[in-house]
C-alpha cells in the first residue's frame, strides 16, 4: 500500500517549514501543538524575534529566564522597549539596566538584530559594554542613547565585526569618524537630531563608498553642500531619508539622486523639494518602492504624475498635506494611467481638490479619482484625511472602491462633512478585509433612534448579498466609562449574550453567523506589540480594561424588555458608545457624545528593520 | 518549439517549451541535453497530475522570475493568493497534496509556495487535534510537554 500523499508531503522537512512559514502568529502558536515535528519547525519561526515591552529593565522575568534558556539560541531580532515616562527619568540605576541587558543578551548568542530603547541620561558605556561582551553576530543596533562617548563605539564596532547597520541619536562628525575607521563596511547608517557638519558627512562618505543607506532626520543645518559632497563618492545608494532637514535644496537632492539609479526608498517629506528633483527620480530611479514627500509644499502633479506613470515597483507614496498636489494628479484613466500596479500604501490625506475651493470643482474630478484607485487592485492601506471637500465616498465612489479587496487600513478622519452611522457601516463593509478602520466619532452621525437602527440591519441585508454580520446589534452596549472600572470581568459573558437582541424571526441563525465570525476572527482589535508578551499582571484582563473596544458594559434593560413587543420608542435614548462588527470581522464604533479618548492609543508601528523607518523615539 | 514530456502512467503531453521550462528541473533537463526531440520522463507525476501543473505553468508562462529578496520577512502571509490561483487550489485534499509533491519535484517554486500557502489556509482556524485530524498525524506530545509549550507561547511575539 502507497503512503498517501499527505503523509509523503509532511513526511519531507523542507515543505512542513514552508507551510509553517505561511501561517498567522496565532496559528503558528496552535500549529506548535500538533507533535513534536511540527514543533520543531514552528519554534524556528516564532522564535526568531522577541519584544520585551516597556520598561524592560524594570521588568520581573524570572519566568522568562527558563523559556530564554531554551529558545534564546533561536533568536535572531530582539526589541527592548521603554515608555516616553521612563525616558525622562532623572536618577537611575545604571547598575540595573546593565544586569538585565546582560541576562537578556547572554541567553541570545545568535542575536543579528538589536533596538534597544533606553532613559535619556544614560551612558553610552552601560549599553555598549555589555553588548560587546554578548551579541558577537549582531549586524543592526537600533538604539536612542542620546550621550555618545566615541570610544565607546569604537569598542562596540571592534566587539561586534558584523555590525553594518546603524541607527541612532545625536552622532557628531567624531561619531562618524569612529565609524569610518572601525567600520568601513558600514552600509546604513540612520541619525535622528544629527550633530555633524557638512564637511564631516563628506568625510564620512569618503570612506564608506560602497553606503547602501544613508538617514539624516531633523538636521536643521545640513546644506546642499553636504549632499554634493557625498555624490561624488557614494553611488550605491538604495536608501535616502532627508525628513525635516529644511535647509537642503534641489542642487543637493539633484545631484545625490543623479549618482543613486538603484534608489528604493526616498523619504523627503518636510523638506524644500521641488518638481524638477522627483522627476529626476521617475527618470533615473525604476526601481522606486516608497516615495514619501508628506508636507512638501513645492511639488505638484507635474512629478508625481511622472512618478506614478514610470515606476512601476512603487509599493508606497505618501503625499499627506502637499499643498501643491491637488486632485487633478488622478488624470483619467485610460488616458493617464498609472503604472505602479502594486502599490498598497497610498497617503493622500488633506491634499486640495484645486486651486478654487469650489466644491463643484471636486465633484467632478473625484470620479477619476476613485476610478484610478480602484486600478490599484492590491492597495492595503488608503488614507484620505483632513480632506477640504466632500469626499463623496458612497454617491461616488461606492462602485469603484468595493474593487479593493486587499485594502486592510482605511483611514477617513477629519471628514469634510460627518457620515451617518448606517453610511459608515456601508463603507467599512466595501473591504473583505479590513483590518483597521479609522475616523473619529465626530466623523459620525449619530442615529436617531433604535428604528433607525433597525433600519440600519436592513440595510446590510440588501447589501450585495452579504449576511449583516452585526455582533451586538441592536441592544449596542452602554459603556458608562465609570463602570468599565468597577466591572468584573466574570461577568462580561452574561452581558454579552444579553446584550444581543434578536433581529427578526430568523433569530438564530443570526446568531449563528454573529458567533461564526467572532470565532474565525480575533475578538479584540490587534493586540500592540508592546503589550505583550504577559508580564506581571494578566495580559486579558488588561487589555479588556485598557481598550475600549473590548469593554462591555452593563446592558441597558430597557432595550432587552422592548424586544418582541414592537414598541419602538423614539425617545429611547442612545448607550454611549455605538458599535457593529463588519463583514470582515472588524469591530468599529465611536462615541456618541462626539469626543474621543486621546489616551492609551498612541505608540507608532514601528516594525522591525531600518528600512521602514525608525519607531520614533522621544 | 514544443517538448514532450511523459508522465508516470505513460502519457505524452505535448507544451510550449517556456512552459515547460517553468520548472526548473525541466528547464536543466533541456540545458543539459541540449536540441532533441525525445520526450522527457517524468517518473514521478501521474498524467491527472500533469494535466494541472501544466494548466498551471500555462497560465503563468510570461510571469517574471522570482527574485529571491533575502531582506524580506520570512513570514509571509498565507491568505496573499492570486484570485487565480485560489481557484486553481480548490481541489481535494489528496490532489492538492499531490501537487504540493509534484512542485516540490518539478521544482516550480511559486506552485509549491502557492500549494503550501493554500495548506496554512487549511490550518487556520482550527485546534491542534483539528490539525491531527485533518491530516492524520499523531500527537506524540505528554501533556506536561504540551503544558510547558502553551505556557513558553505565552512569551513568543504576537503580532
Amino acid at each position: 500500500m502507497n503512503e498517501l500523499p499527505t503523509q509523503k508531503v509532511l513526511a519531507i522537512p523542507e515543505i512542513v517549514y514552508i507551510i509553517v512559514s505561511m501561517l498567522d502568529p496565532d496559528s503558528l502558536k496552535t500549529a506548535t501543538l500538533v507533535c513534536r515535528n511540527w514543533h520543531h519547525h514552528c519554534i524556528q519561526i516564532l522564535w526568531r524575534q522577541l519584544v520585551i515591552p516597556k520598561d524592560w529593565f524594570n521588568l520581573d522575568l524570572s519566568l522568562l529566564w527558563p523559556v530564554l534558556d531554551r529558545r534564546g539560541s533561536l533568536l535572531k531580532a530582539l526589541a527592548l522597549e521603554i515608555s516616553p515616562s521612563t525616558r525622562m527619568i532623572p536618577e537611575l540605576d545604571q547598575d540595573l539596566i546593565e544586569r538585565q541587558l546582560s541576562s537578556i543578551l547572554s541567553r541570545c548568542p545568535n542575536l543579528e538584530r538589536l533596538q534597544v530603547q533606553v532613559p535619556r541620561e544614560i551612558k553610552s558605556q552601560v549599553i555598549t559594554l555589555t553588548i560587546s561582551a554578548h551579541s558577537h553576530k549582531l549586524k543592526q543596533l537600533d538604539t536612542d542613547i542620546l550621550n555618545w562617548e566615541p570610544e565607546d563605539l569604537n569598542a562596540l564596532l571592534i566587539a561586534c565585526p558584523d555590525l553594518h547597520q546603524l541607527a541612532g541619536h545625536n552622532f557628531t562628525g567624531d561619531i562618524l569618524q569612529v565609524i569610518a575607521r572601525a567600520q568601513p563596511k558600514m552600509d546604513m547608517i540612520d541619525c535622528t537630531h544629527a550633530r555633524f557638519d557638512d564637511e564631516e558627512l563628506v568625510e564620512f562618505a569618503k570612506a564608506l563608498p560602497n553606503l547602501r543607506q544613508l538617514s539624516v532626520t531633523m538636521h536643521q543645518f545640513l546644506t546642499a553642500k553636504a549632499l554634493i559632497g557625498v555624490s561624488a563618492h557614494c553611488w550605491k545608494l538604495e536608501h535616502l531619508n532627508f525628513h525635516f532637514c529644511l535647509s537642503l535644496k534641489s542642487s543637493g537632492f539633484q545631484a545625490l539622486l543623479r549618482v543613486s539609479p538603484h534608489l528604493r526608498t526616498l523619504d523627503l517629506g518636510l523638506t524644500e523639494v521641488h518638481d524638477a528633483d522627483i522627476t529626476l527620480v521617475a527618470g533615473l530611479c525604476p526601481q522606486l518602492e516608497s516615495l514619501k514627500l508628506p508636507f512638501c509644499s513645492n511639488i505638484t502633479k507635474v512629478s508625481i504624475g511622472a512618478v506614478v506613470q514610470s515606476c512601476p515597483q512603487l509599493l508606497h507614496l505618501d503625499l499627506s498635506f502637499c499643498d501643491g498636489v491637488l486632485l487633478s494628479i488622478f488624470e483619467n484613466p485610460t488616458t493617464q494611467p498609472w503604472v505602479c500596479h502594486q502599490l498598497r500604501y497610498l497617503d493622500i490625506s488633506g491634499i486640495h481638490a484645486s486651486y478654487s475651493v469650489e466644491a463643484s470643482m471636486a465633484s467632478s474630478l473625484l470620479p477619476s479619482m476613485y476610478h484610478q484607485i480602484s486600478l490599484l487592485k492590491r492597495l492595503e492601506f488608503l488614507r484620505m484625511t483632513a480632506h477640504g471637500f466632500s469626499l463623496q465616498l458612497l454617491e461616488v465612489g461606492e462602485p469603484f472602491l468595493k474593487e479593493l479587496k486587499n485594502l486592510e487600513t482605511l483611514d477617513l478622519t477629519k471628514l469634510k462633512h460627518p457620515l451617518p452611522w448606517k453610511d459608515m457601516v456601508t463603507i467599512g463593509n466595501l473591504f473583505p478585509k479590513l483590518k483597521k478602520f479609522e475616523f473619529r466619532s465626530s466623523d459620525v452621525i449619530p442615529p436617531m433612534s433604535i428604528k433607525e437602527q433597525k433600519a440600519i440591519l436592513k440595510a446590510m441585508e440588501d447589501h450585495a448579498g452579504v449576511r449583516p454580520l452585526f455582533s451586538e446589534f441592536p441592544g449596542v452596549h452602554l459603556g458608562k466609562r465609570k463602570s468599565r472600572e468597577t466591572h468584573g470581568d466574570d461577568n462580561d459573558g452574561d452581558h454579552e449574550e444579553s446584550g444581543r437582541l434578536d433581529a427578526g424571526n430568523d433569530s438564530d441563525t443570526y446568531k449563528e453567523n454573529t458567533q461564526d465570525t467572532l470565532a474565525a476572527e480575533p475578538r479584540s482589535a490587534k493586540r500592540r506589540r508592546s503589550q505583550s508578551p504577559p508580564v506581571g499582571a494578566e495580559p486579558t484582563t488588561e487589555h479588556n480594561l485598557t481598550d475600549p473596544r473590548t469593554l462591555h458594559g452593563p446592558v441597558k434593560p430597557a432595550l432587552e424588555e422592548n424586544r418582541g413587543s414592537g414598541g419602538e420608542d423614539d425617545s429611547e435614548p442612545l448607550p454611549e458608545i455605538m458599535k457593529a462588527t463588519l463583514r470582515s470581522g472588524l469591530e468599529i464604533s465611536f462615541r456618541l457624545s462626539g469626543e474621543d479618548d486621546q489616551d492609551g492609543e498612541g505608540g507608532e508601528e514601528g516594525g522591525w528593520g531600518f528600512l521602514g523607518g525608525m519607531p520614533a523615539f522621544g | 518549439m514544443p517538448v514532450t514530456l511523459t508522465s508516470l502512467d505513460n502519457q505524452e503531453f505535448k507544451v510550449d517549451k517556456e512552459v515547460a521550462e517553468r520548472s526548473i528541473l525541466i528547464k536543466n533537463m533541456i540545458e543539459d541535453v541540449g536540441e532533441s526531440d525525445a520526450p522527457i520522463p517524468l517518473p514521478n507525476v501521474s498524467a491527472a497530475v500533469l494535466t494541472k501543473v501544466i494548466e498551471y505553468c500555462e497560465h503563468h508562462r510570461n510571469d517574471p522570475v522570482q527574485v529571491q529578496d533575502e531582506t524580506d520577512d520570512p513570514r509571509k502571509r498565507s491568505n496573499d493568493i492570486e484570485e487565480w490561483d485560489m481557484k486553481f487550489m480548490q481541489v481535494d485534499q489528496e490532489m492538492l497534496f499531490e501537487i504540493i509533491l509534484a512542485a516540490n519535484y518539478l521544482d516550480i517554486k511559486p506552485l509549491l509556495d502557492v500549494g503550501c500557502k493554500t495548506v496554512a489556509n487549511i490550518i487556520k482556524g482550527k485546534t491542534p487535534e483539528e490539525i491531527r485530524k485533518a491530516f492524520n498525524i499523531v500527537n506524540d506530545f505528554t501533556p506536561e510537554e504540551e503544558a510547558q509549550i502553551k505556557k513558553e507561547n505565552e512569551w513568543a511575539e504576537d503580532r
